[in-house]
């Protein structure tokens, strides 16, 4: 019998995990549905999860420019990276129809296509270029539903957008080392030509058959939970409010 | 800063139902009108006052099970000399095959009242699976249970959830020994075995919720939660049985009119304050359908045959009061008194020349405690059983709201939403400690949720979500920082961890009874209080606390037996049917 996680069981230890490692409750509470839907994606995340960094604690920065956001994340993780870039895209997507970021030093990129469904489902279509390479990830919603796609051809993918972005991005996108992600007010002719992964669909699928996973990494993530509980003693005990002396059955 | 008293329009669902059964939109208003406003009803003092309903989950799910004839038949069943054995069930239940096993492990001694902090030490280890299990799975499961160490115990999707359960050993030795001598019990035992939380959602590898296939009779909020129990209250019954068959051959079999009358017992703590904090929208949804309702008794009009059914409702809520034993009541109004109360106004509806249900209700709050106030509008619902029916899709379909975050949106228009939906937050004085005194924790006692008190208590760092007034006051005080024409995602980017926040106060937005509307932390809020308003939402009656943090009761107590299903009345097929659910 293959051991498996539970998507609510991720979602109920995940944020205590990462609490552990330093990210504040609002944050680690929202990273933990975006783990588990990486995890529904490709469940190797939770193997990368459990050995995560601990949040930096100095040395994010971020300022606006021509060229759109530039984000040095130096260190921190994609799960509070990644949503907040996704909502500064909306936002800023909004009205002008494209927005751009660029993210320096941010860790744990296989949570990539789980942060472009953040993306996907404000009605965006986002394309990530995957630093120092020439691939590409990209999430669109259709018919309400977040499809993603990836391949091997960044150049092929910049071609068919350039004449949407200006050509500051544009230079910045075929040529960056960095990652950046293109941002779309709904769903624009981008002919991806791969086959989509229906995001919505695969966590369907993890709500009701569990995601795989090894006995370390889940020990790992369970260990990790347990440093935000406090120690016990009698005090302690008495918090619990049990009174056995009332109990007669 | 003004208070904004303006309610939010019911949901469409819910409009609807009202809508045809008042006979038009302008009667339906006028019922409207009959519901209490958010900041009377969503107060601590108020919703500890809640009593179990037909709108209790326990009771909607009974009707449900009686009314669709769910067949629950013990397949096998057998026990040691030192009462250990292992049972299997097989269930059918609208179409649907699942099965249920039960683990008994030698009785130790020890006394369990099913806190957390006990782990894998318990009288028995239940499992319950989606579907059919093949004998090889049931023994994989069985080994599991054997395991009995906390986190090394795992199982798969294709079990709902796990019921430990723990005797109570001067019932079930009581019901044992009298049995073994081939009589009848003579007390009145209220339980054999106690509830030791339902492991379920994806707990311990088991099928998260929403996992659960849409055409499944359990994938209703906390019906699967319910059928665990009453399948732990069948095999306590079961398993008193057959340890009294394996004393001697001629024991006596318990009765099914004393049967009947066991329930489970229930001991809840301070980790119910937490559900309710983290998921609003799940209050929201219970308050709403159940003021809804009572509104809607309330508007009718006093018949003779009502008044009857009234005083009949009254007298067998006067037995339950007096038959229970509450053992401390020092947090709530006593047994007694309720029951007088509710004497006395069952003398009035002999006599009333009152008009409507409303009358009557604002006599019994004007001249009573909020408790009997409460009681009396449960009783009030079973005035009105097919509008009840015709509201209780909106338990499923409000449940399913998801929390959500709109980047677009201006700070102009999320600060409009703090102005309307929470003044009363804001209003909230927070110069004095006492204010936000407390904190909740996990323990390391297997992570059982304990309260602290700020600077004395270790690990404030890592306390659990319970403090929703200082998390608005501190989303409105970063806002102060923003252009009106700023953009919540732009907030989002400058802080992370309010997406929490500013996601929570949008999509509550709408919601009538959104937010408890008192300070959770405050020195002076009684963690009983909100735990008797959860238990009486999943319909336990009787709740009283046993401390300050601790609330028991009994679930299922004088409800059906499996038996007696085969003689129910048909279900109303409309009830939960999943074409009326809408999207949110």
């Amino acid at each position: 019998m293959s051991l498996t996680v539970a998507v609510g069981e991720l979602t109920r230890v995940l944020p205590w995990s990462l609490r552990a490692l330093g990210y504040p409750f609002g944050t680690a509470d929202r990273a933990s549905h975006l783990i588990a839907l990486a995890a529904a994606l490709d469940p190797f995340v939770l193997d990368r999860v459990a050995v995560t960094s601990p949040r930096p604690e100095t040395g994010m920065a971020y300022e606006q420019g021509p060229e759109g956001l530039v984000y040095q994340a130096a260190g921190c993780s994609l799960l509070e990276v990644g949503p907040a870039v996704m909502d500064y895209l909306a936002a800023h997507a909004d009205g002008a129809g494209f927005a751009t970021a660029r993210v320096v030093g941010a860790g744990d990129m296989e949570l990539l296509s789980a942060v472009l469904v953040t993306g996907a489902n404000y009605g965006l279509t986002v394309i990530a270029l995957s630093p120092g390479g020439s691939g590409w990830i990209a999430a669109t919603p259709k018919d309400g539903q977040a499809v993603i796609y990836s391949g091997g051809n960044r150049d092929h993918i910049v071609a068919q957008v350039r004449d949407r972005i200006p050509d500051d991005v544009s230079k910045l996108a075929a040529e960056s080392s960095d990652l950046v992600f293109l941002a779309f007010s709904g769903s624009p002719d981008i002919a991806f030509n791969s086959s989509g992964v229906q995001a919505a669909q695969a966590l369907a699928a993890a709500h009701a058959n569990g995601v795989p996973v090894s006995p370390e990494t889940l020990k790992a993530l369970y260990d990790l939970e347990t440093i935000t509980w406090a120690p016990s003693s009698e005090r302690s005990r008495a918090q619990a409010g049990f009174v056995p002396k009332t109990v007669t059955a | 800063m003004p208070n904004v008293v303006t309610e939010p329009a019911l949901p469409a669902f819910l409009w609807d139902r009202l809508t045809e059964a008042a006979g038009g939109e302008e009667a339906a208003a006028e019922v409207r009108a009959l519901m209490r406003p958010a900041s009377e009803l969503m107060r601590v003092e108020t919703l500890k006052c809640f009593k179990a309903s037909r709108l209790s989950f326990a009771d909607m799910f009974c009707a449900r099970m009686i009314g669709n004839r769910w067949q629950i038949r013990l397949v096998s069943g057998d026990v040691d000399d030192d009462g250990a054995g292992k049972f299997v069930y097989e269930i059918d239940a609208e179409g649907h095959r699942m099965t249920y096993i039960a683990r008994a492990y030698p009785w130790d001694g020890v006394e369990k009242v099913g806190r957390r902090a006990d782990g894998a030490m318990r009288d028995m280890f239940g499992a319950l699976f989606v579907k059919a299990a093949d004998a090889a799975r049931i023994e994989r499961e069985f080994a599991t249970f054997d395991v009995k160490a906390e986190g090394d115990m795992r199982t798969t999707a294709d079990v709902i959830g796990w019921t430990p359960a723990n005797r109570s050993s001067r019932h079930f030795d009581a019901v044992v020994e009298a049995l073994s001598a081939g009589r009848q019990p003579d007390e009145d035992l209220g339980y054999l075995m106690r509830n030791g939380g339902f492991q379920a959602s994806g707990r311990n590898g088991s099928v998260s919720f929403l996992g659960i296939p849409a055409d499944h009779p359990l994938s209703h909020p906390f019906f699967a939660d319910m059928f665990a129990i009453y399948l732990v209250r069948v095999f306590s019954i079961d398993l008193a049985n057959a340890v009294a068959r394996r004393r001697s051959p001629t024991a006596a079999q318990l009765d099914p009119a004393i049967a009947r009358g066991l329930g489970i017992g229930n001991s809840s703590g301070q980790g119910m304050c937490v559900a309710l904090q983290r998921w609003p929208h799940w209050v929201a949804t219970w308050v709403l359908v159940r003021e809804t309702a009572l509104a809607f008794a309330k508007s009718r009009r006093v018949t003779g045959q009502a008044c009857k059914e009234m005083q009949n409702a009254i007298a067998k809520t006067v037995e339950i009061y007096q038959s229970s034993d509450p053992q401390v009541e020092d947090y709530v109004v006593s047994n007694d008194q309720i029951v007088a109360n509710l004497t006395a106004i069952s003398a009035w509806i002999e006599e009333t020349d009152a008009g409507t249900w409303a009358e009557i209700a604002a006599r019994v709050a004007a001249e009573y405690d909020g408790e009997t106030r409460e009681q009396f509008h449960s009783l009030l619902l079973d005035l009105v059983p097919e509008f009840c029916d015709g509201v209780k899709p909106w338990f499923h379909m409000g449940a399913s709201r998801q929390r959500s975050f709109d980047p677009v949106m201006t700070v102009g228009e999320l600060r409009g939403l703090l102005r309307r939906n929470y003044a009363w937050a804001l209003e909230t004085d927070r110069t004095l400690a006492s204010s936000h005194q407390h904190f909740w924790y996990h323990s390391a006692d297997n992570g059982e949720q304990r309260r602290g008190e700020r600077i004395v208590d270790p690990h404030e760092q890592f306390e659990s979500f319970i403090d929703h007034v200082g998390l608005i006051q501190r989303l409105a005080s970063v806002l102060t920082a923003y252009d009106d024409a700023d953009r919540a995602g732009d907030v989002a980017l400058d802080h992370p961890d309010l997406h929490f926040a500013m996601s929570r106060v949008q999509y509550l937005d709408g919601l009538p009874y959104a937010e408890i509307r008192d300070s959770i932390a405050h020195r002076d809020f009684l963690p009983s209080d909100l735990i008797r308003f959860f238990l009486a939402s999943l319909g336990i009656r009787g709740a009283t606390p046993l401390s300050i943090r601790y609330v028991r009761g009994t679930f299922f107590q004088t409800q059906p037996l499996p038996g007696d299903f085969l003689n129910a009345a048909p279900a109303d097929a409309t009830v939960d049917a999943p074409e009326k659910e809408v999207q949110l």
